[in-house]
């Protein structure tokens, strides 16, 4: 029968504090190896948005300056130079007149599948729909929020049915030389796709409730403000469940506010009077 | 006249061993570099200048690499972990810095290089294991370290932390291996204690300035030396290099009772450096305001002083005897608004949100960690992950390590490496307290009771992994087993 004890005194008699030191490291080195080997290096499609300064309130956008520096094509380098994350896209909507801007982009990762808990992780961050995540492209740092997880492109909008979307929107008291340009309003994305184009438009002097000194309540007419009614086509809106979202962030239902900026001039406020939906896919 | 100074200068040069006269210069000199490059060469001066004085390049990298480490300087590849989660969502701005490699580790794999080199030119009887250290439960836990690593939820963060757990066990094995002979101990040990020493007056002079005294090795890697106390916003705890002050303060009563030992008995070190290391010490661990650390200082030195300078019949100096008395009144006088305040606010501690109920609660959260992952979460994975299963009122909006050993490593580790590490324990007190009770070597005693102030101080602080404390405990262990 094998001699524990005995076995102990021989070995101790062999083994040395040199030798304990290397098999320390070496059950670490093995066991990280193994660790290592089993890790898949995936590349990871990411859309990721702006950060939110305060997790239960609607923050405001980054401003101008942060969100121009970044383009499509950027890339950023881990801490041996290998090229670990590129912009693939980049959407940036104009909002305060364009001294703030929403953005959200894909963004390709350099990530690993941890075999463990079943997520993509990026320089040791967990990749989860919610989480924040910092990146850095060139000389510009952007945190932003993990929106979407995806493999390939074309999964990027699995979960969404794509349709057009035709909508009439009220707006009031809009200055004339405002109300003549809504004719010609055209909203494009980053890759110059059309996302709305005006259809109609209705002037009117604007309707103004005043109320006289008997007290009656009357409807009269501004001599100088317009009335807009204005039918606008959506090509591509992307749709969930009962909700349809313009330009990945705004629904139109009847009743709410629609708002849209063509770098040229905006559409404000408003009231969407009705909207059809015609589902593509 | 001049042969008077020269004779009294060469004296005062004799208090400290050449080689701790070169790590006093590189201390003062290096204290206000900030930047790395400089550092790096600060760094291989030490290790060249120690090198000419001794001619051992061993021994040179050796007591080089502990003053490196010590100092806690010169890391780099800095990668921040953003904690994941709700983490951040709270205002709990407080990324964990990871390092991955420091200057310390460049010179300790180079002593590994040269000490692999010599056990297989010179064979395996320079490094015999002693035959009373318990080391195959450390290979256990090494391996349920990588199991946990393995399946850990965050397994990058547990295995940088299993690399530093197994460099603290080489450190051990490292001074077990070295620090036999009387003089590389000796050597040591005075680096170990200057570093308390410069750690005690760094202490002493933030408390006198009201805050950090603008040095670079204060600010760079804390923000802040020193915080304020949670129950008594205006007291400033000075922290030394450190932001915590506890840390500072659990440090130095590692140290204390071989500086009370050896402030006494004219062996081993100079009675008037260990006196001075004592007292400023002692001074310093009271300015940090730690009550815990106090409480374990004073019983420490109390053990001491029954154990070994009672036991040995060691005299106290006359002037000691004369005047104790009255600098003990003084410094009572001296300390007590701080001290009162303290005492006063203890009984904050055991309010809802105090202190008590803090530590209790990360023993409860390490318990249900133990029950639902018997392999473990991975080492220091315990703080992100306690973000997803309770809410922040419950662990008081302070996500950190469990404020308590075993927990620490229970949670890290799972049921089997808690019971590991406490088989590991038993038989380290086991053999300590032989040595404090039989043993003759008072250098033994002195380390030992060091080793017991860490045992007792990480029942209240996360200082497992902590750098440099656990590293510290780890080379008085080592050099303990050694001189056994």
């Amino acid at each position: 029968m094998l001699n524990l004890k005995n076995l102990k005194k021989s070995l101790l008699k062999k083994i040395t504090l040199i030798d304990l030191v290397l098999i320390l490291f070496g059950i670490l080195i093995v066991g990280f190896l193994l660790f290592y080997f089993r890790r898949q290096r995936v590349f990871i499609y990411i859309d990721l948005t702006f950060q939110r300064q305060d997790w239960n309130v609607n923050s405001f956008p980054p401003e101008y300056w942060e969100v121009n520096k970044l383009r499509v094509g950027d890339v950023g380098y881990n801490s041996v130079g290998k090229k670990v994350v590129e912009i693939q896209e980049i959407e940036k909507n104009v909002w305060d007149g364009g001294r703030r801007l929403y953005v959200e982009m894909v963004v390709k990762l350099d990530a690993v599948y941890n075999t463990t808990t079943r997520t993509y992780v990026y320089d040791g961050n967990p990749l989860l729909v919610g989480e924040e995540l910092n990146l850095k492209f060139n000389d510009t740092s952007f945190t932003g929020i993990v929106v979407n997880v995806y493999k390939n492109p074309e999964q990027r909008f699995a979960d969404y049915r794509r349709a057009n979307a035709e909508i009439k929107v009220h707006y009031r008291d809009y200055d004339p030389w405002h109300a003549e340009a809504i004719k010609n309003f055209v909203v494009t994305n980053s890759k110059g796709e059309i996302i709305l184009k005006t259809k109609e438009v209705k002037i009117t002097p604007a309707e103004k409730v005043v109320v006289n000194d008997r007290g009656d309540v009357l409807l009269r007419w501004d001599p100088i403000k317009k009335d807009i009614t204005a039918t606008f086509e959506l090509p591509d809106v992307l749709c969930v469940d009962k909700l349809c979202y313009y330009n990945h962030y705004q629904t139109f239902m009847i009743g709410e506010a629609f708002w849209a900026d063509s770098g040229q001039t905006y559409v404000r406020d408003g009231s969407v009077m009705s909207s059809t939906i015609n589902y593509t896919e | 006249m001049f042969h008077k100074i020269t004779n009294s200068f060469l004296s005062f040069l004799r208090i400290l061993e050449p080689e701790s006269w070169v790590y006093v210069v590189f201390i003062l000199l290096s204290m206000n570099i900030g930047t790395l490059r400089p550092y790096l060469l600060a760094m291989v001066l030490l290790v060249v200048v120690i090198y000419f004085l001794n001619k051992e390049l061993i021994n040179s990298v050796w007591l080089g690499f502990i003053g490196i480490y010590l100092l806690r300087q010169s890391k780099y590849f800095i990668k921040p972990y953003i904690a994941p989660d709700n983490y951040s969502a709270l205002g709990l701005k407080q990324p964990e810095l990871i390092f991955f490699v420091a200057f310390a580790d460049a010179l300790l794999i180079l002593l590994l290089y040269l000490l692999v080199r010599s056990r297989f030119k010179t064979g395996s009887k320079p490094f015999k294991i002693p035959h009373a250290f318990p080391y195959l439960p450390l290979l256990l836990i090494i391996t349920l370290g990588v199991v946990s690593s393995l399946l850990s939820p965050l397994p990058e963060v547990s295995w940088f932390w299993l690399l530093q757990l197994t460099k603290l066990f080489a450190m051990g094995f490292l001074a077990m291996a070295l620090v036999k002979d009387k003089s590389l101990a000796k050597k040591t040990l005075e680096i170990i204690f200057i570093y308390g020493l410069f750690l005690a007056s760094l202490v002493v002079a933030q408390k006198i300035n009201g805050g950090p005294i603008g040095l670079a090795i204060e600010e760079k890697y804390t923000g802040y030396a020193g915080r304020f106390a949670d129950e008594s916003p205006s007291l400033y705890r000075p922290g030394g290099i450190f932001w915590d002050a506890n840390l500072t303060s659990s440090i130095l009563i590692m140290f204390l009772p071989s500086w009370f030992i050896f402030s006494f008995k004219k062996v081993w070190f100079h009675r008037g450096f260990m006196m001075s290391c004592f007292v400023v010490g002692s001074l310093a661990l009271i300015l940090t305001a730690s009550r815990a650390a106090w409480v374990i200082g004073a019983m420490l030195i109390l053990v001491s002083y029954q154990l070994i300078i009672k036991k040995n019949k060691v005299q106290l100096p006359v002037w000691l005897k004369k005047y104790g008395w009255i600098i003990l009144g003084l410094l009572i006088i001296f300390l007590a608004p701080m001290i009162l305040d303290r005492l006063m606010s203890l009984t904050q501690v055991f309010r809802e949100d105090g202190g008590a109920i803090y530590r209790l609660r990360h023993l409860q959260m390490a318990a249900h960690f133990m029950a639902t992952r018997p392999l473990g979460l991975g080492l220091n994975v315990y703080q992100y992950k306690i973000l997803d299963q309770w809410k922040p009122e419950f662990y008081l909006y302070d996500s950190t390590p469990a404020h308590n050993l075993f927990a620490q490593v229970g949670a890290a580790l799972g049921i089997g490496g808690l019971l590991l590490f406490i088989r590991f324990i038993y038989r380290i007190i086991v053999q300590g307290y032989s040595w404090l009770v039989s043993g003759k070597n008072i250098l033994i005693k002195g380390l030992i009771l060091g080793c017991l102030g860490y045992l007792l101080v990480s029942q209240f602080y996360p200082w497992w992994l902590t750098i440099p404390i656990s590293g510290i405990v780890w080379l008085l262990l080592g050099i303990a087993y050694a001189q056994s």
